[in-house]
């Protein structure tokens, strides 16, 4: 008993000691600190998305979105999106990615569309200047706001498109180009649907 | 750490509230890092470790039941990523010549210095002293058997019970404390004793 005491006194004295040297431990750097908490803010959204195992929107709407934003990328609609509003869009979190498609469906094709009526002909340009850089860039802000907001409510239906369409669209494809603005005009119903319970940023 | 604060935290995390994992990044990352910076005995290892440990925090955070006993959980996590990353590193003749080479303090990552102590910006000739005695430090806990070395790591970084210590290392209580005597002991003679390293005195 008396030589456990004797034991825990010194141990006691021998970590004092070593408290002061230890004192000259490095710490991580803020940039060490800042790759910690975007390594856990992506793991934790990896997580939320694990959580969702019964996908709410029926496969054949992933299919279209996927479809439909893997083709306008490749059409090159929107040179824009080739210089920095492509870089901010790279940059957005996964799912925020959902919220351009929905912002390409609801303001841009509109507009192509409304252009091609007034061109009045089959052969009416396929590149037209839809959109102006800063226009798509308010887009792209707006859709973000809109989809924190749709995060914080989690917001399944909507993350899950998010993920097929950020994994679709910032990847590389090789789908044939073929009926986009019958596409996208259905996917915007159906996008719309999603978020019609409630007014959006871009709404009010 | 104020245990009602940490409660609070935890369950908001499990609600997966970014912020929440936020505050324990804040709250925990210099100590872990201390911690794995002292047991693999670089920087590099330290920053990628600490934040593997975080990501398996908010992998893990879920299954975690909360009892008061978060650090021991926490360092658990922490201590088995440094010995799977030591064990890597004995493996890897590379990285043992890069050890060797190891006298340039730059090579602990160039801006260690900057980091020293929570609060502390040392003058030129403490700097110098700083760094030979961290460096001393280092290799004089490299030269204490791993189990040793933990304990007493552990100890000082997690501020942990002897009784935790040996539950988490699945020793008994009296093992625990046996290492950690021995340990400091065998620390203090090395660096209380003659310089042993390699001409840089």
């Amino acid at each position: 008993m008396a030589e456990d005491r004797d034991i825990l006194a010194e141990i006691t004295r021998d970590e004092q000691w070593l408290a002061g040297l230890l004192e000259a431990t490095p710490g991580p750097s803020p940039a060490a600190v800042d790759r910690v908490r975007q390594a856990a803010a992506v793991e934790g959204e990896r997580a939320v998305m694990d959580r969702f195992e019964d996908p709410a929107p029926d496969p054949t709407t992933v299919e279209r979105v996927r479809q439909a934003v893997r083709s306008e990328l490749r059409r090159g609609r929107f040179p824009v999106w080739s210089g920095r509003t492509r870089r901010i869009y790279a940059a957005l979190s996964a799912a925020a990615c959902l919220m351009v498609a929905v912002g390409v469906v609801r303001f841009v094709v509109p507009m192509h569309l409304a252009k091609r009526g007034d061109s009045g002909a089959a052969g009416a340009p396929r590149h037209p200047a839809v959109a102006e850089a800063a226009s798509t860039e308010q887009i792209v802000e707006d859709m973000t706001v809109a989809f924190q907001s749709a995060w914080e409510r989690r917001d399944r239906s909507l993350l899950i498109l998010a993920d097929e369409v950020s994994r679709v669209s910032l990847g590389s494809s090789d789908l044939e180009i073929d009926t986009v603005d019958a596409e996208l005009e259905t996917i915007g119903d159906e996008i719309r649907g999603l978020l019609s319970e409630r007014p959006q940023p871009w709404e009010t | 750490m104020d245990q009602a604060w940490l409660a609070d935290v935890i369950e908001r995390a499990q609600r997966r509230e970014p912020a929440a994992f936020e505050a324990l990044i804040e709250a925990y990352s210099h100590r872990l890092y201390g911690f794995l910076y002292r047991l693999t005995g670089h920087r590099d290892d330290a920053d990628d470790l600490l934040q593997e440990v975080f990501v398996r925090v908010v992998r893990m955070i879920d299954k975690y039941e909360h009892g008061g006993r978060f650090e021991p959980w926490l360092f658990r996590i922490a201590m088995n990523l440094a010995r799977d990353r030591v064990r890597r590193a004995r493996a890897s003749p590379v990285r043992l010549l890069e050890e060797h080479a190891s006298s340039d303090p730059g090579d602990r990552g160039g801006d260690w210095l900057d980091q020293v102590g929570p609060d502390r910006t040392p003058g030129p000739d403490e700097a110098i002293e700083l760094a030979d005695q961290v460096d001393r430090l280092q290799q004089a806990l490299g030269k204490l058997g791993q189990a040793e070395r933990e304990v007493v790591m552990l100890r000082h970084f997690s501020g942990m019970s002897f009784n935790e210590i040996a539950e988490l290392m699945d020793t008994p209580l009296g093992t625990a404390l046996t290492r950690a005597h021995r340990g400091l002991k065998r620390l203090r003679q090395i660096m209380e004793g003659p310089l042993d390293d390699g001409g840089r005195s």
